[in-house]
C-alpha cells in the first residue's frame, strides 16, 4: 500500500509543512511516509497483541483449567468478570491519566507492564494452584488491558489522523482478532505438548507463561514505539500530546460535545447487539438450523474471522470515500437486517453471519475514528477511555440480561431485544443531531482534500 | 406471512381436535385393578423378591353430558414398561377388565392375549385403541462422537426391558403422577456399582395446561406426559450414549403411522428448542388417532435449563416384525394383552439421546427426556400474545418512528431547498440556477 502511494503522498504535518521532505527516504526517517507504516504501524499493531492473546487464555484452556485446578463453572467465569467489571470504570481513568499525567508513551508502557505482571501472576497462580492469586492476577491484567487499548487508539490518532485513520483502526481491530484466534489455536496443542513432560496445574502454569512471553513482546513494542514517537516528535518538532499546552481536567468531560456522547451510545448499542449474541449463538445455530456443533462453531466465529480480514480493507475504502456517518448508519441497518433474517427465517445462518461480519467491520472501522474528528487531541485519551468504559458497562450488563432473557423466553425474544438495541442508534441519529456530526465530517473531508492537493503539488514539484 | 399461515393451520387443528377430544375429564387412578387371588399371591412374592409387575389403571371420564366419553389408560411394567390407551364412547360405565392369571402368564398359560378386555358389549363402543411399548434400552460406545445410533459402533450393550426389575409404583407431584422405578439390582456389566436408576413417570392431566418443567410441553385432558430419567445409571463405556427403542401398536385401520418433525421460529416456552416431533398412529387422520409427541431435547442435569439441554435424534419408522426378538417382546407386552390376535398396525423407532460434543452420558451421568402420549389432536404451540406484543413494541415502534422521521426530514429538506431557490431567483434576477 505504501509503495502504491509513494509518488504522490508525503508525511505532511499540520503545523510544520516546511519541514517536510519527499517520501521514500527509508524506514528509519520519521520524515518519510514509509516510516509511518514500517516500523510504526507494525509495532502499533503488536502493542496489544499480548493482551488480546492472554485475555482468552482461559477460554482456550477451559476444560483443562476446570480439571487441573478443580474449578467450578462459576469460579471459571470469575476470571472474565474480574477483567470486565473493573474496566467499567478503570479504563476511563486510564484514558484520563494518559491525557493528564503520563502522556501516551509512558501510559502505553505502564499499562503494558500491568498486563505483563498480571499474566505472570496468573501463570504463577496456576503453577502453585492458588485460585486467589489467579483472581488477583486477572484484575491486574484487566487494569492494564483495556487502558492499553485506549493508549493504542490515541497513538493511532496521533500518527494517522487526517490520513489513513479508518484503515489503521480497521487494522488494529483485525490484529485484536488475530491475537485471540492465534491463542485459541495455539494454547491447546501447546498444553498437550507440555503435558508430555509435566502434568496437572503445573503444566497449565507453564503453558500460561508462554502467554506471559507474548505480553513481554508487547511490552517491548511499547518501549520501541515510545522511542520512535519521541524521536519523531524531536525531529518533526511535533507537540507532545500531553505535558505541554492545554491540559484536561476531569470535569472537562462535561463540555464534550453532544455528538461524542451520541457516538458512545451508538457504539454501545451496536456492540451489545453483536457480542452477547455471538456468546449465545452456538446453541441457537445447533438447534434452530440443525447444525452439528462443529458447523455451529464455524458459523458463530464468522463475525470474528471476517472482521479480521475485512476491517482494514473497509477502513482503507472509507478513508477514500469519507462519509463515516453514512457507513455507520449502513453498518447498523445491515446488522439489523441480519438479525431479522436469523430470527424470523430459516435461511442458512451463513448468510446472516457473513453479512453481519462485513457490517461489523464497516461500522468498527468507521465509528472509532469519528471521535478524533470532534474531540481535540489533548482530550482524546479521556474520550476513548470513556467510550471503552461505556462499552464495557454495556457489554457486561447486557450479557447478563441476554442470558436471563434467553433462559426464560428463548431466542426469538432475545433476537427482538437485540434488534430493539440496533434501532436505537438510528433513532438517535435524527436529523438535527446528525448535523453536528456531518459538519465535523465535512470539515475533515475538506481538510483532507486540501492536504492531498498540496501534497500532490509538492510531489509534482519534486519530480520536476 | 409464514406465521399467519401457521396460526391458521393451528386454529383448524385445534378446532377439529375438539370434535374427538374433550377439554376436561375426571381422573380416577387404581393400582392393581381387579386384583384377585393370583394377583395377591404374585404381589406377596414381589414383596420378597423386590420385583413388582406394576399395573395402574387410570380412567379419565368426560364431565356432565360427556360422561360416556371415557379414556382408559393402562400404565404398566408387566414384562416391559408400556402404556395402553383405549377410547370408549356411549357407555359411562365402560371400564377395562383385567385377568391377572393371563397377564402374569400363570402355569398353564402361554399367551397373554385377552388379559385386558372391555366390559362394553358392543365392539363399536371402542372408538380407538393403541399402545406404546418401550422395548429396549440401547447403549453404545460412541467412539466417533456421532451421536447417531444407526452409525456403526463396535461396542454395544443392549438391554431388553424384560431384564429389568421394578420397584412398587409410587406417586409423585401431589398424586398427579405415577412413577415406575427400577430396583438397584438391575443387570449391569459392573455388578458392584449399580446405584443408578431408570424410571418412567406418567403425569395424568384432567384439563389442559403447560408443564412447569422444561421443555414445558403443552398437555390436555386427552394425554399423559412421560418423563424418562436415567440417573447415575452405570455406563458400560467411556463414551456411552443411550437410546430408547419404542414401538407403537394401534388397532387396524386403513391408515399407516407417520413420524414428522415440524419447525417453528418461536422457542418461547422451551428456549433453544425450535422443533416438535409428532408420531401419529393415523398418518392421514392425525386428529383421530393416537400420537407420541416430544420436543427433540433431553437434559443432562436434574435442574433442567437451556445450558443442561442436549438434543435427541429421531429415526425412520420400521416394522418391528422384521426383527424376531422385537416380535417376541411385543408378544408379552400390554399390546398383546389387549389386542390379542386382532390385526394391528405396528411401527418401531429409536429415540437417541445426545448431540456430538456434549460430553456423552458420562459427563453428568444423567439424562431426562419428556414426551407425551395421547389421543386426538396433539397440542400445538402458537406464538404467544406476549411475544407478539414484544415484537410489536420492540421493533414496530422504532420502525414507525424511523419511517415518519425520514418522511419529516425529506419534507423539510424539500421545503428548505425550495426556499433557497426562491432567494437565488431574486438574487440572480429571475434566472433559474441548476438544482443539485
Amino acid at each position: 500500500m505504501a509503495d502504491e502511494r509513494e509518488p504522490l503522498l508525503r508525511n505532511v504535518q499540520e503545523d510544520d509543512e516546511e519541514k517536510e521532505t519527499a517520501c521514500g527516504t527509508g524506514p528509519c526517517d520519521p520524515k518519510g511516509c514509509i516510516h509511518r507504516y514500517f516500523p510504526v504501524l507494525v509495532i502499533m499493531c503488536f502493542l496489544s497483541f499480548g493482551s488480546y492473546f492472554c485475555y482468552d487464555n482461559p477460554a482456550a484452556l477451559q476444560d483443562n483449567m476446570l480439571r487441573d485446578l478443580e474449578l467450578t463453572e462459576g469460579q471459571f467465569m470469575l476470571f472474565y468478570s474480574l477483567y470486565s467489571w473493573p474496566n467499567v470504570i478503570l479504563c476511563f481513568f486510564g484514558g484520563f491519566l494518559i491525557d493528564r499525567m503520563f502522556g501516551v508513551r509512558l501510559g502505553a508502557i505502564i499499562f503494558s507492564i500491568f498486563v505483563t505482571i498480571g499474566q505472570v501472576m496468573f501463570s504463577l497462580g496456576s503453577l502453585f494452584n492458588s485460585f486467589t492469586l489467579m483472581c488477583a492476577a486477572r484484575f491486574v491484567f484487566g487494569v492494564g488491558g483495556e487502558s492499553l487499548a485506549v493508549a493504542q487508539n490515541t497513538y493511532a490518532v496521533k500518527w494517522f489522523k487526517g490520513r489513513e485513520l479508518n484503515m489503521v483502526f480497521g487494522l488494529q481491530l483485525s490484529f485484536s482478532r488475530v491475537g485471540s484466534t492465534v491463542n485459541m489455536n495455539v494454547m491447546q496443542p501447546l498444553y498437550s505438548f507440555i503435558d508430555e513432560h509435566v502434568h496437572g496445574y503445573r503444566c497449565l502454569g507453564i503453558a500460561l507463561f508462554v502467554g506471559a512471553g507474548m505480553c513481554v513482546f508487547s511490552l517491548l513494542c511499547a518501549l520501541l514505539l515510545a522511542f520512535l514517537d519521541k524521536r519523531a516528535d524531536r525531529i518533526l518538532q511535533r507537540q507532545a500530546v500531553a505535558g505541554e499546552g492545554e491540559q484536561i481536567r476531569l470535569l472537562d468531560v462535561r463540555f464534550f460535545p453532544l455528538s461524542f456522547w451520541l457516538i458512545s451510545i451508538i457504539c454501545v448499542a451496536y456492540y451489545v447487539a453483536v457480542f452477547p449474541f455471538v456468546g449465545l449463538g452456538l446453541v441457537f445455530f445447533e438447534m434452530k438450523f440443525d447444525m452439528s456443533p462443529t458447523q455451529a462453531n464455524a458459523v458463530n466465529s464468522l463475525v470474528y474471522i471476517i472482521s479480521a480480514v475485512a476491517s482494514p480493507v473497509f477502513g482503507f475504502l472509507i478513508d477514500r470515500s469519507g462519509k463515516n456517518l453514512f457507513w455507520v448508519i449502513l453498518g447498523v441497518t445491515v446488522t439489523l437486517g441480519c438479525h431479522a433474517l436469523l430470527a424470523f427465517t430459516f435461511i442458512t445462518p451463513y448468510v446472516g453471519m457473513i453479512v453481519m461480519g462485513l457490517a461489523y467491520s464497516v461500522l468498527a472501522s468507521a465509528l472509532w475514528p469519528m471521535v478524533a474528528l470532534i474531540i481535540p487531541q489533548h482530550q482524546l485519551g479521556t474520550a476513548y477511555g470513556i467510550m471503552q468504559a461505556i462499552q464495557n458497562l454495556g457489554l457486561a450488563v447486557i450479557s447478563l440480561v441476554a442470558g436471563l432473557i434467553v433462559d426464560s423466553k428463548g431466542y426469538l425474544v432475545l433476537e427482538v431485544f437485540f434488534m430493539a438495541w440496533l434501532c436505537s442508534p438510528t433513532l438517535n441519529l435524527s436529523a438535527k443531531r446528525r448535523q453536528a456530526l456531518r459538519e465535523a465530517e465535512q470539515a475533515r473531508d475538506e481538510e483532507e482534500k486540501l492536504k492531498k492537493e498540496i501534497e500532490s503539488e509538492k510531489g509534482v514539484n519534486k519530480v520536476f | 406471512m409464514a406465521c399467519t399461515g401457521r396460526l391458521f393451520v393451528i386454529f383448524l387443528a385445534s378446532f377439529s381436535g375438539c370434535l374427538a377430544a374433550l377439554d376436561k375429564r375426571d381422573v380416577t387412578t387404581e393400582f392393581y385393578p381387579d386384583c384377585d387371588e393370583f394377583c395377591k399371591a404374585a404381589l406377596n412374592q414381589s414383596t420378597t423378591t423386590g420385583n413388582f409387575s406394576n399395573l395402574v389403571y387410570v380412567r379419565a371420564a368426560g364431565q356432565g353430558g360427556n360422561s360416556g366419553d371415557v379414556l382408559h389408560y393402562v400404565l404398566s411394567t408387566v414384562n416391559v414398561p408400556s402404556i395402553l390407551m383405549v377410547h370408549t364412547e356411549g357407555d359411562k360405565n365402560a371400564k377395562l377388565n383385567f385377568n391377572w392369571e393371563r397377564l402374569l402368564m400363570g402355569d398353564n398359560i402361554t399367551d397373554m392375549a385377552d388379559a385386558i378386555t372391555t366390559n362394553t358389549t358392543t365392539a363399536g363402543n371402542v372408538r380407538y385403541s393403541f399402545a406404546v411399548v418401550f422395548t429396549k434400552l440401547l447403549e453404545y460406545d460412541d467412539q466417533d462422537d456421532s451421536a447417531n445410533v444407526n452409525a456403526s459402533h463396535v461396542l454395544w450393550n443392549i438391554r431388553n426391558f424384560t431384564e429389568f426389575q421394578w420397584m412398587n409404583a409410587t406417586t409423585g407431584q401431589n398424586g398427579h403422577s405415577v412413577i415406575f422405578n427400577t430396583t438397584s439390582s438391575q443387570p449391569s456389566p459392573a455388578e458392584n456399582k449399580t446405584s443408578g436408576s431408570l424410571s418412567f413417570e406418567f403425569e395424568l392431566n384432567h384439563e389442559q395446561g403447560r408443564d412447569d418443567d422444561l421443555p414445558r410441553l403443552l398437555f390436555n385432558a386427552n394425554n399423559t406426559q412421560i418423563n424418562f430419567v436415567l440417573d447415575k445409571f452405570v455406563p458400560s463405556f467411556n463414551k456411552s450414549r443411550f437410546a430408547l427403542e419404542v414401538v407403537m401398536v394401534s388397532q387396524e385401520t386403513s391408515d399407516s403411522m407417520y413420524l414428522e418433525e415440524t419447525k417453528s421460529i418461536d422457542d418461547e416456552y422451551s428456549p433453544g428448542v425450535f422443533r416438535v416431533v409428532n408420531w401419529y398412529t393415523m398418518g392421514s387422520h392425525r386428529h383421530d388417532g393416537g400420537y407420541l409427541q416430544y420436543k427433540p431435547v433431553c437434559y443432562m442435569k436434574k435442574e433442567r435449563s437451556r445450558a443442561s439441554g442436549t438434543e435427541t435424534s429421531h429415526y425412520a419408522l420400521v416394522d418391528p416384525m422384521d426383527f424376531p426378538d422385537l416380535g417376541s417382546i411385543l408378544n408379552i407386552s400390554l399390546a398383546r394383552a389387549f389386542f390379542g390376535n386382532q390385526s394391528v398396525v405396528r411401527q418401531s423407532t429409536n429415540v437417541s439421546f445426545g448431540l456430538s460434543q456434549d460430553g456423552f452420558y458420562v459427563k453428568n451421568n444423567y439424562t431426562a427426556w419428556t414426551a407425551s402420549v395421547g389421543y386426538g389432536a396433539p397440542p400445538d404451540e402458537t406464538i404467544s400474545l406476549l411475544v407478539i406484543i414484544i415484537i410489536a413494541a420492540g421493533l414496530g415502534i422504532p420502525v414507525v418512528l424511523i419511517i415518519f422521521g425520514g418522511i419529516y426530514v425529506c419534507v423539510r429538506k424539500l421545503r428548505s431547498r425550495r426556499g433557497y431557490r426562491q432567494m437565488d431567483n431574486v438574487a440572480d434576477g429571475g434566472r433559474f440556477p441548476p438544482i443539485n
